[in-house]
């Protein structure tokens, strides 16, 4: 008897459980651009689906977005501040909603402008994504994965110097190609238990200082043959092959570093992760 | 005169002819435009709901057809239904279509959004100030997951959180019956032998817990061997915390259910048999806070009270059992039973010095002076 409760009682449970049906929506928006001056702080939220971002030019849109996403699930986003001169662009899942529909079929696909400065931050869940960000004029980039798969390209250089690249990748795996051209003096990278791979091919136009927090993950870093690097390790349990490198004082230097013309400084942090240093570019 | 007469028949019967043959076209152009603007408006009212599409005109705004917007000014919203929105002039505030295009001609203007349902919103030299938007896909009734359940959906999702808990916990308490009984029974004694200790020391231990951990990787840190292993000792630290909780909570549990089953003392089925039903029975009477909290999901403030009333007494019990497995070394540490055979010994009788008094227990019907029961382990006779 009692066995025959439980099993209706579960079952009972289980069927009454709210199942949501998919309703698929598409959403194009877009906005000219009326400030040019102005550096626009951009903040593009996608938790599942695939993710394509371009830069556009030639038109006077600020921003042009092709969205599909499960109405179910989620709503678009897609907001200007005037006030703040920010721009808010994504998808925004319901509370609990599970978002497996959205990584199913969802897409998003953004231009944006390459004429204003822009703060680019990417908060990605669940999300395949080609990120082209050469030509854009990116003052300041953020990037923070969770679980992602994301490539990130500079085919050609960014137009404006970056005070910042900072990468928080939880447990994604990212990739950055071509990362020379990002025009940046300084890179964060904070590894959970993801993989990093850092490119640093492309056109130099200052030197970089870098920081890389490794938890549990991998960092990959590729440098040209042409530039030097120091090494600042404070890791634990973290090494990278010094075969290449001198030690002065506390640090490693790579042979080439006081001849270079272009140079990485590295502060290492880490814990149990694994760090690789290598020197040929793709 | 038959031919005015004639006349005035003739046109009346055109004219009767006319409005007999219009009537039902004009009722089916009623009816139609009816039907279509509730189909709107159900279609806006789920649109609506959304942050970036509420500010929608309602659908009392639209007027069905192509519409223009001549040079010059016109207030918002304007908007239209199965047709395109052509502007050439100005529109000061939101244009919206549905199912037609927004079509911004030279010289045309929108000083707010551009929304475009079932369409698009086409610059052919003119400028919308705001944001443009071309909607499209399925715009039926949403079974979206809320924010926030309500009414049965909650009552429904928290009942099966307890329910699952139930179940797990049942789980753990069969495995925990079956494979380390003993250990559970000693726990258990600990607690019935002395509550408030018990959980006075659960209490004690919870405000160690993080002490000792930290004490614990310092102490690793000394050596470079201990450095390598402070990972594994975090998570077996935990693992054993997270293990005594749970056996003292089972513990319990068991001991609650025995209030109402008892203790099998016959054959070993029949103690099994009890061990479980004390077991079930126990944690059914220690979750049902927890279940009558989600029979009050629908309203916040009796969910509260009770979730507050399930919070204190999971605790409690808890406490009371992490206690009783730490002072019983995770029930490997056994507590001294009383022998109850021992009553009816004459081990248990202390013989008086009294002259005339029969020391000895069912020799002249008076017993002596008793050891207390907690320390007699069935000593010998003095």
């Amino acid at each position: 008897m009692i066995h025959r409760a439980l099993r209706l009682t579960a079952a009972s449970l289980v069927f009454a459980t709210p199942l949501c049906a998919q309703h698929w929506r598409t959403l194009d928006a877009s906005r000219q651009l009326k400030d040019s001056a102005a550096v626009i702080d951009v903040r593009i939220t996608y938790a599942a689906g695939k993710l394509t971002l371009r830069p556009v030019s030639g038109t006077n849109a600020l921003y042009n977005m092709s969205l599909k996403y499960d109405a179910a699930h989620g709503e678009p986003v897609a907001n200007w501040d005037a006030a703040r001169n920010a721009l808010q662009l994504g998808v925004k899942f319901a509370k609990g909603s599970r978002s497996r529909g959205d990584s199913d079929g969802g897409a998003l696909r953004t231009d944006l402008s390459t004429v204003p400065p822009l703060y680019l931050t990417l908060e990605l869940g669940a999300v395949a994504g080609d990120l082209q960000l050469g030509g854009l004029r990116l003052v300041g980039l953020r990037l923070k994965a969770g679980a992602a798969d994301v490539s990130a390209h500079w085919d050609e250089p960014n137009r404006e110097r970056m005070h910042a690249l900072t990468i928080d990748a939880g447990a994604a795996s990212l990739k950055l190609v071509q990362a020379g051209n990002a025009n940046t003096d300084r890179i964060v990278a904070n590894v959970g238990v993801g993989a990093l791979e850092i490119d640093l091919g492309g056109n130099w136009t200052r030197d970089i200082d870098m920081t890389a927090n490794v938890a549990m993950g991998k960092l990959d870093l590729r440098l040209p043959n042409d530039v030097g690097i120091m090494v600042e390790s404070n890791a634990f349990l973290v090494d990278f092959d010094k075969s290449a490198f001198r030690k002065r004082g506390n640090d490693w230097y790579s042979e080439n570093y006081d001849a270079s013309p272009r140079k990485v400084r590295l502060r290492l942090n880490g814990a149990m992760g694994s760090i690789s240093i290598t020197r040929d570019t793709k | 005169m038959i031919t005015p007469i004639f006349r005035v028949v003739r046109g009346a019967s055109v004219v009767l002819a006319l409005i007999v043959s219009a009537s039902p076209g004009a009722a089916q152009n009623t009816a139609a435009n009816t039907k279509q603007r509730a189909e709107l408006s159900a279609a806006l009212t789920v649109l609506r709901r959304d942050a970036d599409t509420k500010a929608l005109p309602t659908a009392d705004a639209f007027t069905f057809g192509d519409r223009e917007v001549l040079p010059g000014a016109e207030p918002g919203p304007v908007a239209v239904a199965n047709g395109t929105l052509h502007v050439r002039g100005t529109v000061n505030g939101d244009a919206a279509s549905w199912h037609g295009n927004i079509v911004v001609h030279e010289g045309g203007r929108i000083t707010g959004n551009a929304w475009a349902i079932g369409g698009k919103v086409l610059l052919v030299g003119g400028t919308v100030e705001g944001d443009m938007r071309a909607l499209d896909g399925d715009f039926g009734p949403l079974e979206r997951v809320p924010a926030s359940l309500d009414g049965a959906a909650a009552v429904l999702h928290q009942g099966a959180l307890a329910f699952g808990w139930l179940v797990v916990l049942l789980a753990v308490g069969i495995g925990v019956l079956v494979f380390a009984s003993p250990n559970l029974d000693a726990v258990g004694d600990g607690i019935s032998r002395g509550f408030g200790r018990a959980f006075f020391a659960g209490l004690a231990a919870q405000f160690a817990l993080l002490p000792l951990m930290i004490l614990m990787i310092v102490a690793l840190c000394l050596t470079v061997l201990g450095i390598l292993l402070i990972p594994f000792a975090i998570v077996a630290y935990v693992l054993a915390a997270a293990g005594l909780v749970t056996l003292g909570y089972l513990a319990m549990a068991q001991l609650t259910g025995q209030a109402f089953v008892g203790v099998g003392t016959g054959a070993d089925i029949d103690r099994r048999t009890k061990a479980f039903k004390s077991m079930l029975l126990g944690l059914v009477v220690l979750l049902a806070p927890w279940f009558v909290a989600s029979a009050l999901a629908w309203s916040p403030k009796g969910e509260l009270v009770m979730h507050t009333l399930a919070v204190a007494i999971t605790w409690v019990a808890g406490t009371a059992g992490l206690g009783a497995a730490l002072m019983s070394r995770g029930g490997k540490k056994r507590p001294m039973r009383a022998d109850p055979h021992a009553a009816t010994t004459t081990g248990w009788a202390t013989p008086t010095p009294v002259a005339g008094v029969a020391g000895v227990a069912g020799v002249a019907g008076v017993t002596g002076a008793r050891r207390p029961e907690s320390y007699t382990t069935g000593g010998t006779p003095q």
